[in-house]
């Protein structure tokens, strides 16, 4: 356990060259900008910056990347705050107390404890993120084939929880991603599956690819050109935003409450950063002295949401980086990004490239406290953002999404397959298919079929090698309970309308 | 207003029709090889699922009809019109270069998100040139990746 501090103080060292101080900084003012701007969330965000950023090396590009994921979560405050127009999902119950109090002329109170609570959960996330990281991962060594392949199974059966509210169309996008996946060469014997005659399609087709036209392409496809049209921002002065110590010490109990509700509910794949900021407000609403203060603009509903929605920020990434399990759309685009530079995330990462993932979280670090001074900085440019009209903002996305995807092969090849993906991506966003399985089936898919493959020639076909593994076989339980319970749920709900209709007859 | 079901039918359609192809691909590459999977053991599988939910999806929209609601044709237009003004970026790039193409693509997206008037075209069209300069510097100069 002490192990991992004496680590991170070697990788908070490591993260302080240049290079990556540069990384972190341009992606967390990337990702301010991105949480602020209407129409692009940070899953969108670190899909369009993935191919720009794999340019770079290894560790700059994923310390950028995360940077960009946790600076979109501040980011999303400051116009849900000023304008009452969350940037992203995550900052939707911040608008409810957080603009109250910017039309009752305390934008700037707002937003300096805004910036303290997103400081102070992003805080105590990093600090059980670094506590739990390698316990998790340690435990998981113990992993054979075996196991990791019914860990793949439980991975793939996340689409019950990821795939939204329709399981037959989650399916559909799973499906589809595995046969992404399957395209290229045989990982076994290597002969070419599904290449149509292209040589350029041996390798298999680019995570990028996917993930800048189902969520970065899709997304702009899918934006209105009335977005952005000017009215009226709440006022607020330089000097307010600077975090009150007396506000943020009035709610310390809302901070720490929600940081901890945000970490845990971060850490549970599907649930996500939207999900642990309506339970961190209704805990906070609930556990308060004066309840009927929420709604009307009290500090505590500015609290407890932004604490969450940071802390479960690093929630989210235990998953991906100790097991490889991607628990969130802009956790599976992240892990995508370390497939992109040769890293394999799960618990061999904290064995094989110990210095990599110690120098990631000194970053994380770094970038939180650095966040703090660079928001208060750029507030007052960040709440004209949500007035930049997609006529003036797409352009240069599209742009960098074109020159980006170029260059991961210097291929215009690849800018047609993207253009694919973003039809795919818009037509997937409209008929209320989820994208999340698709990438996940991709991601996923090939590591499980090496897995199956491996693990049945070793035992010569015999599947019950995958049941007499006593880890194998409860994570395998788990995933039924996975798969049947929402079934189970929904026929629930079925009989009681039933009911409710013949009561009603 | 297009409604969303045909749209609905035709991918459940064409994802089926995948499906099977998937599947019998994964045949001819081989489902077994003696007592272990084959190259097209996962396919086979992946095909199976695929074509059994699209299926399932295609039997829901013939017994439940005006579930999903309707698209604007103007959004429609829109995609329609960025895929092609990506497409000619494409295309342009062999002939005058990445950075002239860019700016093109630029003014005609900027066009199709509602920047139609005369001052709008100019002022998409000054950050289109800005913005092409940064592209130059970016990829061409710090990430030395060989533009067209």
């Amino acid at each position: 356990m002490f192990d991992s501090w004496y680590l991170l103080a070697d990788g908070l060292v490591a993260a302080s060259q240049p290079n990556v101080l540069a990384a972190i900084m341009v992606g967390a003012i990337i990702g301010l900008f991105i949480g602020a701007l209407p129409g692009l969330g940070p899953t969108a965000g670190v899909a369009i910056l993935l191919p720009v950023a794999v340019s770079f090396d290894g560790t700059s590009a994923i310390a950028a990347l995360g940077a960009v994921y946790y600076g979109a979560q501040y980011g999303g405050a400051v116009t849900a705050i000023l304008l009452g127009i969350p940037g992203d999902a995550s900052a939707t119950m911040t608008v409810i107390d957080g603009h109250k109090l910017a039309r009752n002329g305390k934008a700037g109170a707002a937003l300096g404890l805004s910036i303290a609570a997103s400081f102070i959960g992003g805080l105590i996330g990093l600090l059980l993120l670094t506590a739990f990281a390698t316990t998790i991962a340690r435990a998981a060594i113990a992993f054979g084939p075996i196991e990791m392949t019914a860990l793949m199974i439980f991975s793939l059966s996340l689409v019950s929880v990821l795939g939204g509210k329709d399981l037959n169309k989650a399916m559909m996008s799973l499906f589809l991603g595995l046969f992404i996946g399957t395209i290229g060469l045989d990982p076994m014997i290597g002969l070419p599956r599904f290449d149509f005659g292209e040589v350029r399609l041996f390798d298999g087709i680019e995570f990028s690819i996917i993930a800048v036209g189902l969520f970065g392409l899709a997304e702009m496809y899918a934006t209105p050109p009335s977005i952005g049209k000017p009215e009226e921002a709440s006022r607020f002065r330089f000097r307010e935003l600077f975090p009150d110590v007396r506000a943020t010490l009035q709610c310390w109990r809302e901070l720490g409450s929600g940081s901890l509700i945000g970490f845990f509910i971060g850490i549970l794949p599907g649930a996500g950063a939207t999900a642990a900021t309506m339970i961190a407000y209704a805990f906070a609403k609930r556990t308060s002295k004066h309840p009927e203060r929420f709604g009307h603009g009290a500090l505590e509903g500015v609290a407890a949401p932004e604490a969450a929605n940071n802390s479960a920020a690093y929630g989210n990434m235990i998953p991906m980086f100790a097991l490889g399990i991607p628990g969130s759309g802009t956790t599976a685009v992240l892990m995508g990004g370390l497939l992109m530079i040769g890293l394999q995330p799960g618990p061999m990462l904290f064995q094989t490239q110990s210095a990599f993932v110690w120098t990631i979280f000194g970053s994380f670090y770094i970038g939180n406290l650095a966040l703090v001074a660079i928001t208060i900085v750029l507030t007052p440019i960040l709440a004209t953002c949500a007035f930049v009209r997609p006529s003036f903002l797409f352009p240069g996305v599209i742009a960098i999404i074109a020159f980006g995807i170029f260059g991961i092969n210097n291929s215009m090849f690849e800018v047609m397959l993207v253009i694919g993906f973003g039809i795919l991506g818009y037509l997937m966003m409209k008929l209320d298919y989820p994208p999340v399985p698709l990438v996940l089936g991709m991601i996923l898919g090939p590591i499980l079929e090496r897995g199956i493959r491996r693990t049945l020639v070793a035992s010569d076909g015999d599947l019950s090698v995958f049941f007499k593994s006593p880890i194998a076989l409860v994570i395998l339980l788990i995933t039924l309970v996975l798969v049947v319970s929402p079934w189970l749920v929904s026929q629930r709900a079925k009989r009681q309308a039933d009911v409710a209709n013949t009561i009603a007859k | 207003m297009i409604p969303l079901r045909s749209f609905d039918f035709g991918l459940s359609a064409i994802l089926a029709l995948l499906g099977l192809y998937i599947v019998s691909q994964g045949i001819s590459f081989g489902y077994q090889d003696g007592a272990v999977p084959a190259a097209g053991f996962f396919p086979f599988w992946i095909g199976a699922g695929l074509a059994l939910f699209s299926g399932l999806n295609l039997i829901r929209l013939f017994r439940h009809s005006g579930v999903l609601g309707a698209v604007d044709r103007m959004e429609i237009v829109r995609v329609g019109l960025v895929s092609l003004a990506l497409c000619g970026f494409v295309i342009l790039s062999g002939f005058i270069g990445m950075i002239g193409a860019s700016v093109l693509l630029m003014i005609a997206v900027g066009m199709v998100f509602g920047a139609r008037d005369r001052r709008s075209i100019l002022a998409v069209s000054a950050i289109a040139v800005g913005m092409a300069g940064i592209l130059y510097l970016v990829f061409g100069v710090v990430l030395t990746i060989p533009l067209l």
